[in-house]
């Protein structure tokens, strides 16, 4: 199964959903393919889908996924990197009312670069790119976090020490 | 640190309402005769994620966090084991309504829980939570979202002035702006 998700953003992704239902009706995929939609407006005729799923059956429908195809939210990125999915992404855009910015098309070429997941910039890009993404293996992300909460912790410690 | 002169004493493991005895300064005893309240909260998807990984190993930390702010009901399941979650919902730049009605239900929480520091990796709706937390006095820890590569955040840029302490993930950023700290990734 492929998992399609557009994230949780308060703004419809109605173009990525579109097309990925167009590729299910061509039949550019064997597997099939579920989608959490969240708000968009688009209703898929070709493939199954659901509005929004709680974050266990989320976690779930992730896990059993042999891909997911996604927003270039950092949420699903970092989520396909723990749970190591081969991910396409395709950014919104500003221009396209999407997001209130472009900031997913920076965050998509530094993770693409970076060779963790797979870019279609354009929806034309997307039949090319679900190609290569059956044989695509993201590579391993070495993050922080230790460093990020010790930091924390040193803040809170003077906090406290220094009486608020 | 000066961590070692503290006694806690956990009376309850997920209300955290822990008693600190502290043995120097009597002013922090008197004005903080309870717990440091830690308010974490980020909006639904990636910042929760960022913030989850930084709660798995916030260990270290005096305190566990007190409550949960967030955007989107679909979460509060999963976050009821941290504590009580108040789901504030979501609005952006776009929306000057809804945002609005963010910061009142922001306040409203604040109010109530009186946080003591908020430590968030943003967006929009927790910035009105740090605005709020802010106007009652609370310190505010900032980690703005890796998914800002090329420059802060616009809640970033605004919280910037108020924060306590600003936290980017990529270290290119934190050259470009003075009070703003690398201190690695979350994610």
């Amino acid at each position: 199964m492929i998992f399609l998700t557009v994230g949780t953003y308060p703004i419809p992704f109605d173009r990525l959903v579109k097309a990925i239902d167009t590729v299910a009706m061509e039949r550019l995929v064997e597997e099939k393919i579920f989608a959490q939609i969240g708000l968009c407006e688009y209703q898929p005729q070709n493939i199954e889908y659901v509005e929004i799923l709680e974050k266990g059956d989320f976690d779930s429908y992730f896990r059993k996924a042999t891909s997911i195809i996604s927003h270039a939210g950092i949420g699903t990125i970092t989520m396909a990197l723990d749970f190591n999915k081969p991910l396409l992404v395709m950014p919104r855009r500003k221009h396209l009312k999407e997001h209130v910015n472009d900031h997913q098309v920076a965050t998509a070429r530094k993770f693409e670069e970076l060779g963790h997941i797979l870019v279609a910039y354009e929806t034309e890009e997307l039949p090319v790119k679900i190609e290569e993404l059956k044989s695509f293996v993201p590579r391993k992300r070495e993050a922080q976090p230790h460093a990020v909460a010790e930091r924390i912790a040193r803040f809170l410690n003077e906090l406290a020490n220094n009486g608020k | 640190m000066g961590f070692t002169n503290w006694s806690i004493e956990r009376v309850s493991q997920f209300r955290s309402c822990a008693i600190i005895k502290r043995d120097s300064d009597r002013r922090f005893m008197l004005k903080n005769e309870r717990a440091i309240r830690i308010c974490v909260g980020a909006s639904a998807g990636g910042h929760m994620n960022q913030l989850l990984k930084l709660l798995e190993m916030s260990r270290n930390w005096p305190k566990p966090p007190l409550f949960c702010v967030t955007t989107l009901e679909a979460l509060a399941e999963k976050l009821a084991q941290l504590g009580p979650v108040y789901i504030i919902g979501e609005c952006n730049r776009r929306h000057l309504l809804k945002t609005l009605r963010v910061l009142m239900r922001s306040l409203k929480v604040v109010i109530k829980e009186r946080p003591d520091v908020v430590i968030t990796t943003g967006s929009l709706p927790l910035a009105m939570v740090c605005l709020s937390a802010k106007l009652f006095g609370a310190k505010i820890v900032w980690i703005d979202s890796i998914a800002n590569i090329e420059r802060l955040s616009l809640s970033g840029r605004m919280i910037r002035h108020l924060a306590d302490l600003f936290l980017t993930q990529w270290p290119e950023l934190a050259q470009q702006y003075p009070s703003v700290e690398y201190a690695g990734a979350i994610v």
